[in-house]
């Protein structure tokens, strides 16, 4: 029994922690009034960048440098996530875009563009198995069944930002831009550029969270289901009200099933993979029936501000 | 600089706009294209047109994927205008497929048609009827709880939707899949093949035995996809139902100063919109005669794209459908050096990167920008 707990845990964070990225991320994103549905996209570009880095650095040099290894799939991640996030806030801010269509334009982009690369590097590096030879670099992310130090960084800045949003000046400013932009412009708040830094900094994090789960839980490319675990992100975002600090205990939760769901036979399986998303719509449901204003989504969310507007 | 809304402009105009943004999208799309397959562009459109109309049966197949598309995007469009942001497209097309399909599969067990003594126009009367209203009460039931909800307690309509999406997407998959059912639904194999194609009147309930050539079995969900443009249409520029969800998409509060009842309105657009997408779903499985989890394939997604993109206008709908059909479909046509193909995924690349330009073309069409300081009148 015991064995089998801590044979079970690790494995569960390790499935948990991109969804705990993913959901950071969007929470982050979220507060700002953003409704960014490209998360599943950004998670791919995250994951693509950085897979790219590290089969490029991986085979341009014979020894590996530990230092090198690490940082350069996590930066390659973290440029193409800024770039994505980026390019959402621009649409939807600066150009006043509709959220729901930039979003899912963003995440169809992301889930083509990686996938095309991903299929073109394994074609180009002609191996015999169809998947990406990053065995090296992997290494450096964690050994599979523990979750290895992104882990411990996922977690902290899920609490970090718990800690920002709750008790800084900066998290309250931040908060209430999303709950009424038109208030917080009033009070002297630059809504823009609060958007600006909050989705930005927010698909960084999710982007991590697709790096994640190449280098540390399926350990190589191929046909990755990033976009699954985006849209549970996004269902995690509301299953935990807005809360990164108890979305480390649903994304591992959620992770755990899924890990339970590998022991079932197919079939059984999906119906485990079902739970999350009901469960989500239960809670999204009791969440708008009891109208606690803390729980409830930011009330400016998915809507565009436009000072002129009236 | 500075930033004002636009009063009005001609409509020829935006279209205009429209049409430059689409057109240096397409040329960017044409560069990428080029730099991986080092192709000249005039081949690569003349590979994807052979590809998709070269024969009569290609051209019927890229046409019922038109339509498939079409009628997907028409099938939200009344809740978009509406400002209801229905992104359960997917979900609820996969439902009605879904009940199309299981009510196509235990027809086909009943002993009245396994009967070779009736002939196959009765029970094929029979069998369309009860799978389109299958598949319809799935759609609408999918669009009803969301409309439900949001009307009600004012529950995010997005994220409802977007849950269901994958609500329905799982029991799709456990129905499939799952032993018990898998054994009934696909005697051998890990796929539900071609429902009813062990009877000896194979093709019951699917569209294959309607039409005598190849490929006439698209016929019908073409025919029904054309006629409801123009109905949806009609619908929404001239009825009093499609004036009411105009003016609560414009604003909710002067819909119901204007004595409009706004969560009926709601709801009703909600399971017309969930009905037509489940409409939908029972075309495509009586197109393919069969059901698999990825039936819909993204199209419920895609289909949000069209009718945004279009402005909920049915017949810019056509037009986009068909040029995002050409690029996903035609893609896969045209072959790479290195043995790499380009592909669906690449496909998608493009057609994002055309909607990026469409979406942020929108903005100089709703505002305008003054530089310097204006010396006209203040609005």
């Amino acid at each position: 029994m015991w064995k089998f707990i801590a044979d079970f845990i690790p494995r569960a964070v390790v499935y948990g922690m991109p969804l705990l990225f993913g959901s950071t991320g969007e929470i982050l994103t979220e507060k700002s009034g953003n409704l960014n549905l490209g998360i599943p996209g950004i998670m791919f570009i995250g994951a693509i960048a950085g897979t790219t880095g590290a089969y490029l650095y991986e085979h341009s040099v014979a020894e590996l440098n530990p230092f090198l290894a690490i940082m350069i799939p996590v930066m390659c991640c973290l440029a193409g996530s800024f770039l994505m996030g980026l390019l959402y806030c621009f649409l939807t801010v600066t150009m006043r875009a509709n959220q729901n269509v930039t979003g899912l334009s963003m995440t169809i982009f992301g889930t083509g563009f990686a996938n095309f690369l991903g299929g073109v590097l394994t074609k180009l590096a002609k191996s015999d198995i169809a998947n990406l030879d990053i065995t090296r670099s992997v290494n450096y992310f964690g050994d599979g069944n523990h979750p290895g130090w992104l882990a411990y960084v996922g977690i902290g800045i899920a609490i970090l930002t718990s800690l920002f949003l709750r008790y800084t000046r900066t998290g309250l400013q931040l908060r209430a831009v999303g709950e009424n932009p038109a208030t917080a412009d009033a009070a002297g708040i630059n809504v823009t550029r609060y958007k600006y830094l909050a989705t930005i900094i927010g698909s960084m994090i999710a982007g991590l969270g697709g790096l994640y789960y190449i280098m540390a839980s399926s350990r190589t490319w191929s046909e990755p289901q990033i976009d699954a675990a985006g849209w549970l992100a996004i269902a995690i975002v509301i299953f935990t009200t807005w809360r990164p600090a108890i979305s480390i205990f649903a994304s591992i939760g959620f992770g755990g099933l899924l890990v339970l769901s590998t022991n079932f036979p197919i079939g059984i399986k999906e119906l485990f993979e079902l739970v999350p998303y009901v469960v989500t719509l239960i809670v999204l449901i009791i969440v708008s029936l009891r109208k606690k204003r803390e729980n409830l989504p930011p009330q400016s969310l998915g809507l565009p501000y436009f000072r002129e507007e009236r | 600089m500075h930033i004002a809304k636009r009063d009005n402009l001609p409509v020829w105009k935006a279209w205009l706009i429209r049409g430059i943004a689409i057109i240096i999208a397409i040329s960017l799309c044409g560069l990428i294209t080029y730099l991986f397959t080092k192709m000249n562009p005039i081949t690569v459109v003349d590979k994807m047109f052979k590809g998709l109309f070269g024969s009569e049966r290609k051209t019927w197949k890229t046409v019922y994927q038109v339509a498939c598309l079409l009628g997907i995007s028409l099938a939200v469009t009344p809740a978009f205008k509406m400002r209801f942001w229905n992104i359960g497209a997917e979900g609820q097309v996969l439902i009605g497929a879904f009940a199309a399909a299981a009510v196509m599969f235990y027809a086909g067990r009943m002993p009245f048609f396994n009967d070779p003594g009736v002939s196959m126009e009765v029970k094929n009367t029979i069998i369309f009827p009860a799978m389109m209203i299958a598949a319809v009460l799935a759609g609408a039931l999918w669009g009803f709880l969301p409309a439900f909800f949001k009307s009600r307690w004012n529950t995010n309509e997005t994220l409802f939707t977007l849950m269901m999406n994958y609500v329905a997407l799982q029991i799709v998959k456990f129905m499939v899949s799952y032993r018990g059912f898998k054994n009934l639904w696909s005697p051998n194999g890990t796929a539900v093949g071609m429902i009813n194609s062990d009877l000896a009147s194979a093709g019951i309930g699917n569209f294959t035995k309607i039409g005598e050539k190849p490929g006439t079995q698209y016929l019908f969900p073409i025919v029904v996809v054309a006629v409801l443009t123009v109905v949806l249409y009609l619908y929404l520029r001239f009825s009093k139902h499609g004036y009411e969800i105009s003016v609560v998409g414009e604003s909710e509060r002067t819909a119901s100063y204007a004595g409009i009842k706004v969560n009926r309105v709601i709801i009703r657009t909600m399971i017309l919109s969930g009905a037509l997408c489940g409409l939908v779903g029972f075309l495509i499985v009586g197109a393919e005669g069969t059901i698999a989890a990825n039936s819909v394939d993204g199209r419920g997604y895609t289909a949000v794209m069209v009718s945004w993109m279009s402005q909920f206008n049915p017949i810019g709908m056509i037009f986009s459908s068909l040029l995002l059909v050409f690029m996903q479909f035609g893609a896969k046509e045209v072959p790479m050096p290195d043995g790499v193909s380009l592909d669906k995924n690449f496909a998608n690349m493009l057609m994002a990167i055309i909607l990026f330009f469409i979406i942020g073309c929108e903005f100089f069409i709703n505002y305008q920008l003054q530089f310097g300081r204006h010396k006209k009148r203040e609005v």
